[in-house]
């Protein structure tokens, strides 16, 4: 989860979200570059003594600033439209579970092999216990394996939500009447937190999302339990 | 919780954290100063030379930054595939099939 005042990328947890933030230092740098050329020209601007009050028109410096421009933007889109195809991918998921945006809280199906249905409201501060983070926990966990393909439908039942993991670089639109897919990769164990992104009434900003990424073995137990409990 | 250090992005954490930057950095100080400093000796033109350094500075991290990102990339791509070949095979370990992949392998047999 993000701390205190950062302002930067949360670590990856999934080979798509690296790949974000490799294409964000990508294309930091070439930003940073412009910049430092842009400032550079305002500095030698000020300072100039020339004045030519007639000038209409340069040909070729006109050829320069456009063809240069022109080859930093296909420097920048071709990795960048790599990565919105790679986003789309999906490498044989092995399980499917479906997510649906109800006001104001999320309930999680998992379908292929049992039916597992529970609802994921936000748990209220005075339930909070030490270490749990203010509005972002939940009463029941998202559990995934680790290491396996997941496909996410994402819908909802009353307004447009959207599901948001920025740590898995994930974000969808629920809409209802309609199933957008994710694909789903944790590379590593751990709890990763999200909030909905789609304004939908008071509570919008009161229905955070949890998954928690844990081996196989743990998975299979914990499906145990919630079966077990129904 | 993860993640407990503050975390503030700034030019410092980009420098030392991205990879190929910190060396595209400074070959481009480098090389822009050499760039700067050649023109200088050539034309005798502070002004110019100027100019020279910043367009030496921007061609050298350009020069430097995207074949080290490609390669890098071509690294991370590799290391992935050999990760998942080692789970692959630790998760094969024993069965029929592993077995039979070990002696379709072994040399002198018929694939």
């Amino acid at each position: 989860m993000a701390t205190p005042a950062q302002l930067g990328l949360m670590d990856a947890a999934s080979p798509v979200m690296e790949e974000m933030i490799y294409f964000h230092d990508h294309v930091m740098l070439v930003l940073i570059l412009i910049t430092c050329l842009i400032f550079y020209s305002m500095l030698v601007l000020m300072f100039s003594k020339y004045i030519y009050r007639f000038l209409t028109d340069g040909h070729v410096i006109e050829t320069v600033w456009t063809v240069i421009p022109a080859i930093i933007l296909v420097v920048v889109a071709l990795p960048s439209l790599k990565l919105l195809y790679l986003t789309d991918e999906l490498d044989n998921p092995q399980l499917t579970i479906k997510s649906v945006g109800h006001q104001w809280y999320w309930s999680y199906e998992y379908t292929d092999y049992y039916d597992i249905e529970f609802d994921s409201y936000m748990l209220p501060i005075g339930d909070l216990v030490g270490g749990d983070a203010r509005l972002l926990e939940v009463d029941n966990r998202v559990v995934l394996p680790v290491d396996t393909s997941v496909r996410v439908l994402v819908t909802a039942a009353d307004v447009i939500h959207a599901w948001t993991v920025p740590a898995l670089g994930l974000k969808m639109d629920a809409v209802p009447g309609r199933l957008n897919q994710l694909a789903l990769q944790c590379s590593r164990v751990g709890t990763f937190y999200g909030q909905c992104s789609e304004i939908c009434g008071a509570n919008h900003s009161f229905m955070p999302i949890v998954i928690e990424a844990v081996p196989v073995d743990v998975f299979e137990s914990w499906c145990d339990g919630m079966l077990d409990s129904d | 919780m993860a993640d407990d250090t503050e975390k503030t992005w700034g030019p410092k954490h980009f420098i030392q954290n991205t990879p190929c930057a910190r060396n595209s950095f400074l070959y481009g100080m480098g090389g822009g100063a050499v760039g700067g400093f050649a023109y200088f000796l050539w034309t005798s033109n502070p002004r110019r030379s100027y100019h020279a350094l910043m367009i030496s500075f921007t061609a050298t991290v350009l020069l430097y930054w995207v074949p080290c990102r490609y390669q890098y990339a071509q690294k991370r791509i590799k290391q992935r595939m050999i990760n998942r070949g080692l789970k692959t095979h630790i998760a094969m370990q024993g069965t029929p099939e592993a077995e039979l992949l070990a002696s379709a392998q072994e040399p002198g047999s018929k694939s």
